[in-house]
């Protein structure tokens, strides 16, 4: 920081000229304040210096000495020029000295600037956001008056003059204005508490392209919380430079110099010169925003371009001059907002960066080895040469070292590695220190660089911060809800390592599932679910509350209940006691995530006389839900049926057959195991039989081997033979082969099994064989056997397939040998000579 | 497209005990509330058709070509690699690839091994929510109507080429405890499919149509079951246009079970891997059928009841036989089939008699062919003009009597039979009645559950899209004209013989030759025209046979006039 005063009447002696500045002390965390007078800039006298103390001490002691050295009748060397030139015949003249007292924050000035306003046309917007740069309130009127002004640039300059100024009635009315221009569909996102920043965005996207631009540079200019951040994501993804909207980014771009928003400013400087490169205007017909005509213009033509990467250093060097600590912080944002984009082929002298004006203005102002072409803003080496080592080639390097948390800034965000490189350096060499002051948010944002040293700095001073024993809570939210993965992993590891401090706090659980990643949200149910079994009584019940109010409602995104709901069903008995069944039932049917039904199924299952509400039938038909916490709790209320299911276990042949694996195996595992199938009764074990299902089907086998002298076999076999499933129809042909009855009831009642076999087109032939077999030998036992057997091998010799044929063929001869009088498609004749 | 709404309240279920079962068929809430309940006598019969049933509305048998993308990819990577090692000039270089390449496969391989559990559970989940949608989504729910005598289930297949109507008569129950006539839906999905298969006959099977089906009510909310369906007009065009095909003078031949166990059979054996792929029917009057297997020309004599009681041998070719697969499940509970045919390239109906059942599959031309696409057979019968009150008229009688035969109703209405039939015909056509081929009577079913009013009569009898075809509308021309002769007509029991002389819009003169039913209606025809030597009567009568139709029925017309 650095003032020269001047005392134009002042006797030479006690010195005409003052100086007084700030410079870093040997510690790099430490300043000394120099103050010195003379006759002339040569001829200092009095030299006094103080210090070393820390920066915040030695601004209050500069800020001291100077206005002491106002007393005694100092003014800011060239303040009497300025004010001289602000009555200037040419009105650049007078417009850049009002710029320059702007900057300069001169209260001394403001008369001469409000009078000038209020006479001025074209020079009025410097002189505005002069005034509202020196923030004094005689100022008010001409800002309000501008702030009215239809014009974009007069009511832009008026209204951030108003804001500086603090003017708060001014203020709200020009935002009401503001409202009144925005469409009503982005109106409409800004009412309520917060702002949702996807549905700002969306719908400012479906403002048509002619009023897209407005909408964008109103938003900005009502400064909402969180409408900086939309206003830069649209500006990122939005076509700049064409018409319509160049002028409001442009727009937003002087807003965000005159806000000192540096990372708004950064980013549109970089863009518009990376637009710059590879664009060359838009004609268009447009209204001038200089007087407003209509008129055909170039739309962000060359010269366009020019004068906005020129005004870019422009105002980084005011900073330097003026605001010292603020142009490090600045020149950051434009560092890490140049990207890969704005790289261009090395050619000659010319290198990588040659086209970035204000990047290389940034990092190699201050360079001997190169230099700018004014005409082209290039940069380039003078020579091939390698920078020596301790050569500092940044403009302003004492300004970097005041303000040494720019280069953390720059660090945060910078894509370059030849950024993150000159950062680092500037860190490990002179700053080691600054870390400790850096945000979360800086901190954070370093762990995402694809600089490996970077990353490093950033976790290194992340684990110091860090103690598992008093978590930093805030910085663990930051890092779990963070949108990179890598981050979200350290958030990760810190979780785990704090459990005991959080796993039983229903608040600090709640706020952990806020998270956005499902697999911080799976880690911390992990652990709670493991802190939670031993939990006291009390601690289980408030988390069931605390999860119970998670669950309710709507999801804010797919997937959000997941994770207490997972929580909550293992407080099932605690939720059970909460609610009422009227209530728990009310949660089952209604319309939320599969993950909260289950919920409400599992404080079902819970619930003491949940049983009663539904049938066996019922439970097995909710034993197959397509929601498989509804399934699990159908089935824990059907064990605790399970005297019931000993006498009619038919549900759990139902859920035998259910397209679910966990409802098959529920029924597996209780006919098994708590049902003992020995005591099964015959239809107990036919509907075992009756199962589609293969390991259903084997478990009945097994059981009609063990006790087929108990069943009845007239019945069994009648029974089995109505399977539609070929491989029983098999095996209740060999039953039926080997155990029916005599007589022609038995076969009769068989007979639907016999033409299911024969009339099945798909081939099997040793079953057909043995089918036709059986029938021939039975035909030949009695009549009234002989004659089924002759009607059904009467249609099966009729059958084309040879075998089939041959086979009926031989068993029909057999039973009609026996039984002649038997009705038959074939005629047996005897042989000519008598011979059987 | 159409968008057909269901809504049930409940779902179709079967709930199995160990010594009863309830069989529930949920109906469209949206549809009249028609409703049946009884006790089944025969449950296995039922079950077996109504698996057959399934099949018919599950069965897509249209050619899908192979999806080759994978195979493609596979071919543009050896493609790539092959250009890459021909860049590759060094042989250290190129054996350095080669190393990689192996490394790259072990790698692919260990990958996949590692990750075919998760494909494994990706592809069970595809699979459920494809069956799930799939239902909710494409596969429509059969049409129930409760008649007096019977219950009707109608169903059309998803590639719209095979109709199957079951028909359960009231002998198949053993008790019927209350029944509301009327047209709707039911819930007819997997899992029901499924169920079916539990069905026995030593377990009392209660049989319930009714909106609730079977439903486990959670909390005090009710819960539908929706399905949302988008129908192309060609479906229910076609739907409606199996009426209008079975009421066409058709060739009949009866089969018994074994016959079509022998032609099921050989189609599941032998896969024909060229076309053609004909099914020919080789009809000889008072001789056993026989069916021939193109291209093998493997023939099959079908037996004594097949016998043709024809006037003269016919052949006639069909295609889509593998469609006939939906019948075997069938073949063990079939008394008999009755098989019709419709001609050269056109429909095929068989009527499978289960006993208390009838089985009917109506299958078009060929699999691709629906029932609207091209194969007009509104052409080939004969529509009398009828007036809207007519039309009424006979709806109001037949809703009233539910069933009826067409002699039946015209002495009911007052109406020339050849007239009831042409109204018929045409409310058959706007889904107000159906023909009923087991029993060869007319029912009354509402497809729509919107009734039936003058306005859409005046509708129904306006002229249909295919009476403003090309064909018909150069036929008329020609009568018109003059451009048709009849050269020769000669009567027969079942109609009229006619040759004739027509000229087309060419100019080219050419030789129709017709057989004509006594109502009009085209039974068979040839003609020397371009069009007919590509199509035949595939794709509906030529403009000619149809003008020698118009000269022949203007001559019966002044015939009657005359008296002669």
């Amino acid at each position: 920081m650095y003032v020269r005063l001047f005392r134009p009447k002042g006797p030479p002696a006690s010195g005409r000229l003052a100086l007084a500045r700030i410079v870093p002390a040997t510690d790099p965390d430490r300043v000394m304040v120099l103050v010195a007078r003379g006759a002339s800039r040569n001829a200092m006298t009095d030299a006094r210096q103080y210090g070393p103390m820390d920066r915040e001490q030695g601004k209050s002691v500069f800020a001291a000495e100077v206005a002491k050295l106002r007393a005694e009748g100092f003014m800011r060397s060239g303040l009497g020029d300025l004010l001289v030139r602000l009555e200037a015949k040419k009105r650049v003249h007078r417009a850049l000295a009002a710029r320059r007292l702007g900057f300069m924050g001169e209260v001394a000035a403001v008369d001469a600037l409000v009078a000038l306003a209020k006479k001025a046309n074209e020079e009025t917007c410097v002189v505005l956001d002069a005034l509202g740069r020196i923030g004094d309130p005689r100022a008010v009127d001409v800002a309000r008056l501008a702030a009215e002004r239809k014009l974009l640039s007069k009511r832009r300059s008026g209204f951030e003059a108003l804001r500086r100024l603090g003017d708060k009635d001014g203020l709200s009315e020009a935002r009401k204005r503001a409202l009144e221009r925005l469409p009503a569909t982005v109106h409409a996102r800004l009412q309520g508490d917060a702002i949702d920043a996807a549905a700002l965005t969306a719908a400012v996207k479906e403002v048509p392209v002619k009023d897209r631009g407005l909408a964008i540079d109103t938003l900005y200019e009502l400064d909402l919380p969180g409408t900086a951040k939309v206003v830069r994501a649209l500006l990122e993804s939005e076509a700049i430079s064409q018409p319509h909207l160049f002028r409001y980014a442009k727009s937003v771009w002087k807003r965000s110099m005159l806000r000192h928003d540096f990372e708004t400013f950064g980013l549109l400087s970089v863009l518009f010169e990376r637009r710059g490169r590879d664009e060359h205007g838009t004609k268009a017909t447009l209204k001038s925003g200089y007087d407003g005509e209509q008129r055909t213009m170039l739309v962000f033509g060359p010269k366009t371009v020019r004068y906005l990467r020129r005004a870019t250093w422009r105002f980084l060097r005011m900073l330097a001059g003026y605001r010292a600590d603020e142009y490090a912080l600045a020149a950051a944002q434009i560092l890490a907002h140049t990207g890969r984009e704005d790289e261009v082929k090395p050619r000659g002298l010319h290198g990588t960066y040659a086209e970035c004006y204000a990047f290389s203005k940034i990092l190699f102002g201050a360079s001997a080895r190169h230099e700018f072409e004014a005409r082209s803003l290039k940069h380039r080496l003078k020579k091939a040469t390698h920078a020596a080592p301790a050569v500092r080639e940044e403009a302003h390097p004492e300004l970097w070292d005041a303000t040494p948390i720019a280069y953390v800034r720059a660090l945060a965000r910078a894509v370059l590695p030849v950024v993150h490189e000159w950062a680092i350096k500037a860190i490990t060499t002179r700053h080691p220190n600054v870390l400790a002051i850096a945000t979360h948010d800086d901190l954070v944002g370093m762990l995402r660089a694809a600089y490996a040293e970077t990353v490093e700095l950033g976790l290194a001073e992340l684990r110091r911060r860090f103690d598992p024993e008093a978590p930093d809570w805030d910085l663990l939210f930051t890092l779990i809800k963070d949108e990179r993965a890598s981050v979200r992993a350290l958030g990760a590891e810190w979780i785990g390592l704090t459990t005991s401090k959080w796993a039983l706090s229903a608040e600090r659980v709640a706020h952990f599932l806020g998270a956005t990643d499902p697999e911080v949200r799976g880690l911390v149910v992990g652990h709670v679910l493991a802190a939670i079994g031993a939990a006291p009584a009390a601690a289980r019940a408030a988390m069931a509350k605390a999860m119970l109010s998670l669950v309710a409602g709507k999801e804010p995104f797919e997937g959000a209940h997941d994770a207490p709901a997972s929580v909550a069903r293992a407080l099932a008995s605690e939720i059970a006691e909460l609610l009422t069944l009227e209530e728990i039932l009310a949660g089952l049917s209604a319309e939320s995530a599969p993950s909260v039904q289950g919920v409400y199924a599992a404080a079902f299952a819970a619930k003491p006389g949940a049983e009663d509400v539904y049938t066996e039938a019922e439970l097995a038909e909710l034993g197959s839900n397509a929601n498989a916490h509804v399934r699990a709790a159908a089935h824990a209320l059907l064990l605790r049926k399970i005297e019931l299911l000993r006498a009619d276990p038919s549900p759990l042949f139902t859920l035998l057959e259910s397209p679910w694996l966990d409802a098959r195996a529920f029924a597996k595992r209780t006919l098994e195991g708590a049902l003992d199938p020995g005591s099964f009764s015959i239809e107990a074990v036919l509907g075992l039989l009756d199962s589609s299902e293969i390991e259903a089907q084997d478990l009945g086998k097994s059981l009609v081997e063990r006790r087929f002298e108990e069943l009845s076999s007239k019945e069994l076999l009648k029974r089995i033979g109505q399977h539609p499933s070929r491989s029983m129809r098999r095996y209740a042909l060999d039953m039926t082969v080997a155990h029916l009855g005599e007589g022609f009831l038995p076969l009769a009642v068989s007979e639907e099994l016999f033409r299911a076999v024969l009339f099945d087109p798909t081939p099997d032939r040793p079953t057909k064989n043995k089918t036709i077999r059986f029938l021939a030998e039975r035909g030949t036992r009695d009549p009234a056997q002989a004659e089924i057997a002759a009607r059904l091998l009467g249609e099966v010799v009729r059958s084309k397939t040879l075998a089939d044929f041959e086979s009926a063929l031989v068993g029909l001869t057999k039973v009609r040998l026996a039984f002649p009088e038997v009705e038959a498609p074939i005629a047996i004749s005897e042989p000519a000579n008598g011979a059987q | 497209m159409i968008t057909v709404q269901f809504k049930y309240a409940g779902q179709s279920s079967i709930v199995q005990g160990l010594d009863k079962a309830r069989m529930s068929l949920a109906t469209n809430t949206l549809r009249e509330a028609a409703f049946f309940r009884g006790t089944l006598a025969r449950p296995l019969l039922l079950r077996e058709a109504l698996g057959a049933l399934r099949d018919v509305v599950v069965s897509d048998f249209k050619y899908h070509p192979r999806d080759h993308a994978a195979f493609k990819e596979w071919l543009e990577e050896q493609d790539r690699k092959f250009v890459a090692g021909l860049s590759m000039r060094s042989e250290p270089a190129r054996k350095r690839m080669e190393a990689l390449e192996v490394d790259l496969a072990a790698l692919d391989q260990r990958r996949e091994s590692r990750m075919a559990p998760f494909y494994r559970a990706r592809k069970k989940y595809f699979d459920y929510v494809f069956h799930h949608e799939y239902e909710l989504n494409y596969l429509l729910d059969p049409v129930i109507t409760v008649h007096p005598d019977e219950i009707s289930f109608e169903a059309f297949s998803k590639d719209e080429s095979s109709y199957g109507r079951l028909g359960a008569r009231y002998d198949l129950f053993e008790k019927i405890h209350e029944f509301e006539c009327g047209t709707t839906n039911i819930d007819f999905s997997a899992r029901l499919a499924t169920e079916l298969d539990r069905m026995r006959t030593y377990r009392r099977t209660d049989f319930d149509i009714s909106p609730g089906g079977f439903s486990v009510k959670v909390g005090a909310a009710e819960t539908y079951k929706e399905k949302k369906i988008e129908l192309p007009e060609s479906w229910l065009e076609g739907f409606l246009q199996v009426q209008s095909t079975m009421t066409m003078g058709l060739v009949h031949v009866e089969l018994a079970p074994i016959d079509l166990f022998n032609v099921c059979r050989f189609l599941r054996m032998k896969r024909a891997a060229r076309s053609p792929r004909a099914l020919r029917w080789e009809l000889t009057p008072g001789k056993p059928a026989k069916v021939v297997f193109e291209p093998w020309e493997h023939a099959i004599t079908l037996g004594p009841t097949s016998v043709f009681k024809g006037a003269k041998a016919e052949v006639i070719r069909t295609w889509g036989r593998d469609r006939l697969r939906v019948l075997s499940r069938l073949l063990p509970v079939t008394r008999k089939v009755d098989v019709f045919l419709a001609g050269f390239g056109r429909p095929t109906i068989y009527v499978l008699d289960l006993g208390e059942l009838s089985f009917t599959l109506a299958l078009s031309g060929w699999t691709d062919n629906d029932w609207t696409g091209g194969a007009k057979f509104d052409l080939l019968a004969r529509r009398l003009d009828a007036t809207p009150e007519e039309l009424m008229l006979v709806y109001e009688t037949l809703r009233q009597q539910k069933k009826s035969t067409d002699q039946a109703l015209a002495q009911r209405v007052a109406l020339d039979v050849v007239k009831t039939r042409s109204v018929l015909s045409h409310l058959c056509q706007v889904g107000r009645a159906m023909y009923d081929l087991s029993t060869r009577q007319y029912r009354h079913r509402d497809l729509f559950f919107d009734p039936f009013t003058l306005k859409d009569a005046v509708k129904a009898v306006a002229p249909k899209q295919t009476e403003k075809t090309k064909e018909a509308v150069a036929a008329k021309v020609m009568q018109a004209a003059g451009d048709v002769r009849i050269i020769a007509r000669r009567a027969f029991t079942a109609g009229f013989k006619l040759s004739g002389s027509a000229k087309g819009g060419d100019g080219q003169r050419v030789r129709p030759q017709l057989t004509v039913g006594l109502d009009g209606e085209i039974v068979d025809g040839t003609c020397t025209c371009s069009w007919f030597r590509s199509h035949a009567l595939t794709k509906g009568p030529c403009e000619h046979l149809l003008g020698l139709r118009l000269a022949h029925i203007e001559r019966v017309e002044a015939e009657k006039k005359g008296g002669n």
